[in-house]
């Protein structure tokens, strides 16, 4: 196959176009933020927002529920990866097909039939937090079993687990001390990406009635242009935080490593 | 009762039989090799014996203990695969000290144990490397250090040489023999190669589409193979065919005649009859007692100490193989050559009149 050479000027192009798609509309948005109504540089929207109850309020909210959805995500896929990467590699194909389901269901139609089949119900399941804590916990699924997914296939599940048992470890400790550690840098990625997903959920917390991070971002942009402008740049300064505490955690990951086996 | 008593160990995959009916009774401190082609059962019954896979019949016992229902962890055996199976996220003084935390031993207790296992198979300095920061036999000389540290009963090694180059592949063969015999531990150990599972093994198991084709020591396996497919398969043999003149042991060979010392009983003349006889036994120079054939050289190659010999009878070929002395001359292709067969050495079988096997190739 021969490669055709492409001039040194499309690339550029390319880069400086992709570059610039991203970048303005930021910096467009800080600079909006930062403005002052008469001209001049300051930090009075960031202050303002900073000052409101109600931002730290859904923000406390929004970290909450989405670590818990995380855990619930976790709880359920991180055996039902494991088990079947140990006991039935061959249906790997329909779990992974099963797994990204919840893509293909917008998630306003996710919490209409959430809302529709129990809302009016009696029981756990009526109550809107657990409803909107289900909800969050289909959504995350794709992500945590793609993840998790990725870091069993870079070990050998069913020798590694063989060989722990033939140790006398019991089911527990092989997931804990043998699989697990080396599922830290993908367990770290999926649920960081659900995290930061959920922190912007809007549809879903709005149905249900909550005042979620995603519900007061929206409000503000309704109401105060300026202080959103200023929430855009926080939320995406929080994004970062999380990458760079990403980055600082999963350092010494295995699964890095595993290429070298 | 022996230690280790597999008895009529049946497992099918589907269809498959994987393991068809396997005996095997092994006594304490024995090392024994799980010998056969691939896809003839060995790993699947190495796996039923460690607990991974339940057979669909028979009995595992274990020191008199039926074990057959008993999960992995209670079984008291150590296993070594061929991918080494290290946890990649533990040190190899970590590695091996698993099997000994699981069972909540105290840490200097540890500590004692784990240093003296990682000396025994020379890796005392080595103690905090993470599994890829070691050579592939490094790594598996921690697995067997992480196997035997909690004691086991038995010791189950699933080819664990074979993904090591040539070199290695020997001075690890010994050693692990070496710790074998130190610790008197009884062992099972896979292989495909004939020549680890005789040069290690105190007796040999030949396997062949899921059954024991043969059981029995080193020298017995290679001498007196019960069977085409064990003659075939472990080392080279010729076969010949041959018909039996008389019952008192003289036979037909393309035309010349053959004496032996006994032919199987109930042959009657005229019978078809099948020889097999070792490369490395037929000789170019008269030895007393052996019968005499006379071949036409065909090929020849010279394998630095030895060579071997292409030589045909009539319509049948043989493999000749000898040791070659400084400056000797060797025959080359088409001289006629007498080949002595010793008589002891030649196994006769009667030969099923639709058996086609054919000769064992070099
Ligand atoms: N889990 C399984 N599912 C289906 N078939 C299997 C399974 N394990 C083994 N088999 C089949 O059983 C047969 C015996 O396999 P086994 O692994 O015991 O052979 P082996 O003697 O160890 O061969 P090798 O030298 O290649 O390792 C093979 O045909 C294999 O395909
Ligand atoms: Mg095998």
């Amino acid at each position: 196959m021969s490669v055709r050479r492409t001039s040194g000027f499309t690339p550029w192009l390319i880069v400086v176009l992709t570059a610039l798609y991203f970048v303005v509309p930021l910096v467009a948005t800080a600079q909006f933020s930062l403005a002052e109504p008469g001209g001049g540089v300051s930090l009075q929207a960031y202050a303002a927002v900073l000052r409101d109850a109600s931002f730290w309020h859904s923000l406390r909210f929004s970290v909450l529920v989405a670590l818990a959805a995380v855990l619930i995500g976790l709880a359920l896929v991180v055996p039902a990866a494991y088990w079947a990467h140990l006991r039935v590699p061959r249906m790997r194909p329909w779990v992974e097909l099963f797994s990204i389901l919840p893509f293909v269901v917008p998630p306003i139609v996710l919490v209409f039939g959430i809302v529709r089949l129990y809302g009016g119900g009696v029981g756990p399941m009526a109550s809107p937090l657990v409803m909107l804590l289900a909800s969050y916990g289909v959504i995350a699924l794709p992500y945590l079993f793609r993840s998790v997914d990725n870091g069993l296939r870079s070990m050998d599940v069913p020798r590694l687990t063989e060989a722990a048992l033939s140790l006398g470890a019991g089911w527990g400790m092989v997931l804990w001390r043998v699989i697990l550690p080396n599922l830290r840098g993908a367990l770290l990625g999926g649920s960081f990406l659900v995290l930061a997903l959920i922190m912007g959920e809007y549809a879903i917390a709005s149905m249900l009635g909550f005042n979620s991070f995603g519900v007061y971002m929206l409000l503000t942009g309704e109401n105060a242009a300026q202080q959103a402008a200023a929430l855009a740049m926080i939320a995406f300064g929080m994004v970062w935080l999380l990458i760079g505490l990403l980055q600082l955690l999963g350092r010494g990951d295995i699964s890095a490593n595993a290429g070298a086996r | 009762m022996a230690y280790l008593e597999c008895s009529g160990i049946c497992k099918s995959f589907g269809h498959l039989r994987a393991v068809d009916g396997a005996d095997l009774a092994v006594e304490r401190g024995e090392f024994i090799g799980l010998l056969g082609p691939s896809g003839s059962g060995k790993t699947t019954l190495l796996r039923i014996v460690a607990g991974f896979e339940q057979p669909d019949s028979g009995t595992i016992h274990l020191d008199g203990r039926n074990v057959t229902g008993l999960s992995p962890q209670k079984r008291d055996m150590g296993m070594v695969f061929q991918s080494y199976a290290l946890f990649p996220n533990m040190t190899a003084y970590q590695n091996v000290a698993f099997g000994l935390q699981v069972r909540r031993q105290g840490r200097s207790q540890i500590k004692g144990r784990v240093d003296e296992l990682l000396e025994l198979v020379g890796l005392a300095d080595k103690t905090s490397h993470l599994p890829h920061q070691l050579s592939g036999g490094e790594q598996q000389r921690v697995a067997l250090a992480r196997a035997l540290a909690p004691q086991p009963r038995v010791l189950l090694l699933d080819e664990p040489l074979s993904a090591l180059d040539a070199r290695i592949r020997l001075s690890l063969r010994q050693e692990i023999r070496r710790i074998q015999r130190a610790l008197q531990i009884t062992t099972l150990y896979v292989t495909h190669d004939q020549e680890e599972a005789l040069a290690m093994s105190d007796r040999v198991v030949v396997f062949h589409a899921g059954r024991i084709e043969q059981f029995g020591r080193p020298e017995e396996i290679y001498d007196r193979p019960v069977n085409a497919f064990v003659a075939g398969f472990v080392g080279t043999t010729n076969l010949l065919q041959a018909e039996v003149l008389s019952s008192s042991g003289a036979c037909r060979l393309d035309g010349q005649i053959l004496d032996l010392p006994k032919v199987p009983s109930g042959l009657r003349d005229g019978d078809q009859l099948e020889l097999r006889v070792r490369p490395e036994h037929i000789r170019l120079s008269p030895q007393p007692g052996s019968g005499r054939l006379q071949a036409v050289v065909e090929d020849i190659m010279f394998l630095g100490g030895r060579l071997s010999l292409r030589a045909s009878i009539g319509r049948q070929v043989l493999w000749v193989e000898m040791p070659r002395g400084p400056g000797e001359v060797a025959p080359s292709p088409g001289d006629a050559v007498d080949l002595y067969l010793p008589h002891e050495v030649l196994v006769a079988h009667a030969a099923h009149p639709d058996s086609t096997v054919p000769a064992g190739s070099a």
